[in-house]
């Protein structure tokens, strides 16, 4: 094959390519037009104005007891957003109101987890609803976790549990460790909801 | 490595060991294209049928910022027919060396997310098989890297070579071989 033939067959190749990507591109933008046009579309976090605020009985109310619970003095009335500090989900947490989802990987769930909380990440609701997310009323608070600092997985959760109708939607933005450095409840193992885990 | 043609062009007559050589790798390029394209078309087909988990996972590599929302809507629809496309295209000998080198850099440009995941101290699961583990099992890592090279590396082979005898690049002729 001569030199001016070699760079013809590279142009052609690059040509073929830019084909081939542009093509896909259309077909992808089609795609998404449909798809977001439709029932299901695609979301990539929660709507926080759509949500509601959950309002912490008064201390009095609270049972306290445990270790950390030091912390747990509550002000009375107070009125939790879409973000909450750990402090905010351990008094949440004391007066049993909520179910807490862990939404880290299934190997950081069982190493140690918020003693009661399910096996919740936002792939499980690819094949069907988690048991967990079943016995979990819609107005009922809901508190997502994942591993904090950068971690999106519970506002991923939180987002396909908005969808769901899923009303009162918080997460815990310093994620586990920080549960884990204030002394609060933990267990470890597999999720006992999960058969034969995911 | 041979300098045997790996197509054989109408009219030109081979030597019996030079056809040998060429089937043989004609055979091995066919086997690198059923690898490479394969597993593109599994992963594109796992991703598109629980494209919100993918979603998800495009999001979680934080490779776009948070107001640039669009260009991970964007990545999370393109990248499966991306993958969808080039597998067929390679699977089929059809633009084979144009459809490798799509394979290719999408490979490499997936390496260079997972390495800048890693650099940044994230734990994330792939979303490349969806939660099938294929090869690499937990969070992302250099396991994960080394599949994505692997598979570049064979995705390679077809780009250098063509698609050799059994392909549809062959059925229509040396002009259109690419």
């Amino acid at each position: 094959m001569t030199a001016t033939a070699r760079r013809a067959r590279r142009g052609s190749v690059l040509v073929r390519s830019l084909v081939i990507i542009a093509g896909t591109v259309s077909v992808a933008l089609a795609h998404s037009w449909v798809r977001q046009a439709g029932e299901e579309p695609l979301t990539l976090g929660a709507d926080e104005s759509a949500l509601q605020q959950t309002v912490l009985p008064p201390s009095e109310d609270v049972e306290l007891g445990g270790a950390g619970m030091a912390t747990a003095a509550t002000d009375a009335g107070d009125v939790l957003g879409f973000e909450i500090t750990v402090d905010q989900a351990s008094r949440l947490y004391d007066t049993g109101m909520a179910v807490f989802f862990d939404a880290r990987l299934q190997h950081e769930y069982e190493d140690g987890h918020i003693d009661g909380a399910s096996f919740v990440p936002a792939e499980a609701f690819a094949t069907g609803l988690p048991m967990a997310v079943e016995f979990a009323m819609p107005d009922q608070p809901v508190v997502i976790y994942c591993g904090g600092g950068e971690c999106e997985a519970s506002h991923n959760v939180a987002a396909v549990l908005q969808s769901l109708g899923y009303t009162r939607l918080h997460i815990m933005t310093e994620g586990y460790p920080a549960w884990v450095d204030m002394g609060l409840p933990t267990s470890s193992g597999p999720d006992p909801l999960l058969e034969g885990g995911m | 490595m041979t300098t045997a043609p790996v197509s054989g062009r109408a009219g030109a007559p081979l030597a019996d060991e030079s056809a040998s050589t060429g089937t043989a790798l004609s055979v091995t390029l066919v086997g690198c294209r059923l690898i490479a394209g394969g597993l593109f078309i599994a992963a594109a087909v796992i991703k598109l049928t629980d494209l919100q988990s993918f979603a998800f996972s495009v999001k979680g590599f934080q490779i776009f910022p948070d107001s640039a929302e669009h260009l991970t809507m964007l990545a999370t629809f393109a990248f499966p027919w991306l993958e969808l496309i080039c597998g067929a295209m390679l699977v089929l000998g059809l633009w084979t060396r144009a459809a490798a080198l799509v394979t290719v850099l999408l490979l490499l440009s997936f390496v260079g997310a997972i390495i800048s995941v890693i650099a940044r101290g994230m734990s994330l699961e792939c979303g490349c098989f969806g939660k099938l583990d294929f090869v690499c099992d937990g969070p992302l890592g250099w396991c994960s890297v080394a599949r994505n090279l692997v598979h570049a590396s064979i995705a390679a082979v077809p780009l250098i070579l063509g698609a050799g005898r059994f392909g549809i690049d062959a059925l229509v002729g040396p002009a259109t071989r690419s």
